[in-house]
């Protein structure tokens, strides 16, 4: 019944013939362009389903050096961290086509787990379109041996799964995740690894290249994390309209902070509450980013969200949440020239983020993103990116498909936005860039309408 | 392109990633901007399909990823608040219950329903389309049709997902 009333008012929502004739237009009006090949074929014969066991491997440990020698990954603010916490684990597993995955290192408190990794290719590795680089990397997810999942995905990208063709045979890469509980120390923990082509086979639009699974004991960095209980409560703006919000608990654990809040459940909630942080005693601002909401059906009918707070809250004793609400229409894009780098102004009065450097090398246009005054998570993952402008004031790469990621640095909330034109247009335009054009979603604090929560140590 | 070649795909293939585009993003107006961009990327990167069925993987999961990204997309357009609002209004004669009830999920598992109750691909397919393990689909399919029978919940369908 669902699946055919779906279906039937589906059908309704399709391009109108004005629609139509616009995109052929559009269309028509593109270069022809000779029909390339994608994919591998030969990885896309069909390769079996490998359940293989996990074998200890001796073999140089690479991601983790190459990945901690990356720009995007210092960003991350958590490199000298991971070299005090991460474990070397050095277990592998090969699938009958001789692609190689291996776990180097893990590191792992009680709430966050960063597993770095490498595959190895035993066919060397085809030039692809940055959309289709999903082909080059594995999906991971970690289990207990009971076929518990363990792993949990992050929210809108705020986990930054990192991965990098090293070389024509070999992806190194970084997965960090939420863990759903604490996991003991020497735990065996199974992760389960699948690869895809995009050439159908066997009636399917896709083939699974292969699925993996290798197993290691849990090694939890020596600190505990600590919980404190919050109790208190907000009217904040969630989507369609003000709602309650209670502050429900804080965890700080080695490798970070997360806020839980929660609120009645409505329809579409879509980012969540819409606030700012700050510690209540010193008046600092806090940056911060959703990275979990639980959408399951709660009897009760609310959701939680789990937020991670960012820069150094390792004196933090009392949390002040403030609501914020949105000014609209939208201030206008904020245009920042280079010479004038760094900016102090964000556009928007309380608060939000302003470029802080800029630098084009090996085709990628990379802008270091400050956060200025009070962020509120409209900001935590910087909407749209950064533009680009010469010194006419015409932007830039306009017509260009370029690739967008960005990277936390968790240690003060910046934002680096790598944006990585095509070769061709990075050429023809990285020389012209004068001047860095951002979006400005305007908000105001509303002051005297927050809480001051003190953290009270859980009794656990 | 040739303007028949142009037209048969549009014809062809149109509406199908229109649909994806807007079970993602819940706005008409969204959903002509990401079609326009996969058409697009269709064009440029001019991929060798083996037949139709390839052809159609690749514009699902090239629409999945641009849906995806919609928001943080340098070619997203700018627009007003109060225009994007008033384009994301569905007709008023239309009879949506349930597709208003899929628009209402979180966005992650809007796109899984879609592929699943309307493209009818199967768990692995969607798996690879989307780069998720096929745990992860099952997950948010199963939580998808929990939503989905509280929100129909009083209504006759609620048996039904």
């Amino acid at each position: 019944m669902f699946k055919e009333d779906y279906r039937k008012e589906m059908d309704a929502v399709k391009l109108n013939e004005r629609q139509k004739e616009r995109l052929t237009a559009l269309l028509t009006a593109q270069p022809v362009r000779r029909a390339r090949r994608i994919g591998r074929t030969a990885l896309a014969a069909a390769v079996a389903c490998a359940l293989l066991a996990a074998t200890a491997a001796a073999y140089a440990l690479g991601a983790f050096d190459y990945l901690t020698g990356q720009d995007e990954f210092l960003s991350l603010g958590q490199t000298e961290l991971y070299r005090q916490v991460a474990r070397e684990v050095g277990v592998s597993v090969t699938a009958d086509n001789g692609d190689r995955l291996s776990v180097e290192r893990v590191a792992m408190d009680d709430t966050f787990g960063t597993i770095f990794y490498s595959v190895h290719f035993e066919e060397a590795l085809p030039e692809l379109e940055w959309s289709d680089s999903w082909l080059l990397y594995p999906t991971l997810t970690l289990y207990t041996e009971d076929g518990e999942q363990l792993s949990e995905e992050g929210f809108r990208g705020s986990f930054e799964e990192q991965a990098y063709v090293a070389d024509e045979h070999t992806v190194y890469g970084a997965w960090r995740f939420l863990l759903r509980r604490p996991v003991a120390d020497g735990e065996t923990l199974f992760l389960r690894s699948e690869r895809y082509s995009d050439q159908p086979s066997e009636g399917r639009l896709y083939t699974r290249l292969w699925a993996l699974e290798l197993s290691f004991p849990a090694q939890i960095t020596g600190e505990k994390s600590r919980r404190f209980d919050l109790d208190g409560s907000i009217e904040a703006w969630i989507k369609d309209g003000m709602r309650e919000v209670e502050v429900l608990s804080l965890t700080r654990s080695p490798m970070g902070t997360l806020l839980k809040l929660r609120y009645a459940r409505g329809t579409g909630t879509g980012l969540g509450p819409e606030f700012i942080l700050r510690d209540a005693d010193t008046g600092a601002n806090i940056p911060y980013a959703p990275v979990h909401t639980s959408h399951w059906n709660d009897p009760e009918g609310y959701e939680e969200q789990l937020y991670e707070l960012f820069g150094d809250v390792s004196k933090l004793k009392n949390l002040e949440i403030v609501p914020t609400e949105r000014v609209t229409p939208d201030t206008p894009d904020r245009i920042v020239a280079l010479e004038d780098l760094p900016a102090a102004d964000s556009g928007n009065p309380d608060g939000g983020y302003a470029p802080a450097s800029y630098r084009a090398e090996d085709g990628k246009l990379v802008v270091e993103m400050k956060p200025v005054g009070a962020v509120n998570s409209i900001y935590a993952d910087l909407g749209n990116g950064v533009y680009f402008r010469d010194a006419n004031g015409e932007q830039l790469f306009r017509d260009c498909v370029v690739k967008v990621e960005k990277f936390k640095d968790r240690t003060d909330g910046t934002i680096t936005v790598v944006t990585i034109p095509k070769a061709a247009d990075y050429e023809a335009y990285a020389d012209q860039v004068a001047a860095i054009e951002f979006i400005v979603v305007g908000y105001r604090v509303l002051e005297g309408s927050g809480v001051r929560v003190p953290l009270q140590p859980c009794a656990d | 392109m040739e303007q028949e070649e142009a037209r048969r795909l549009v014809e062809e293939y149109g509406s199908m990633v229109y649909r994806l585009a807007y079970a993602r993003t819940g706005s008409r107006a969204d959903a002509e901007d990401i079609t326009q961009e996969v058409f697009l990327r269709l064009v440029r990167a001019a991929p060798a399909f083996r037949d139709g069925e390839h052809r159609r993987a690749w514009l699902l999961r090239v629409t999945a990823n641009c849906a995806k990204d919609f928001f943080r997309a340098p070619w997203r357009r700018h627009r007003p608040l109060e225009e994007a609002a008033a384009l994301a209004a569905p007709g008023p004669e239309e009879d949506r219950g349930v597709l208003d009830a899929v628009l209402a999920l979180p966005e992650r598992y809007r796109t899984v329903v879609h592929l699943f109750y309307y493209e009818e691909l199967s768990v692995a397919e969607i798996a690879a389309a989307l780069g998720k393990s096929e745990g992860a689909v099952r997950t948010r399919l199963s939580r998808a049709r929990g939503m989905l029978r509280a929100a129909l919940s009083g209504e006759e369908d609620e048996q039904r997902v």
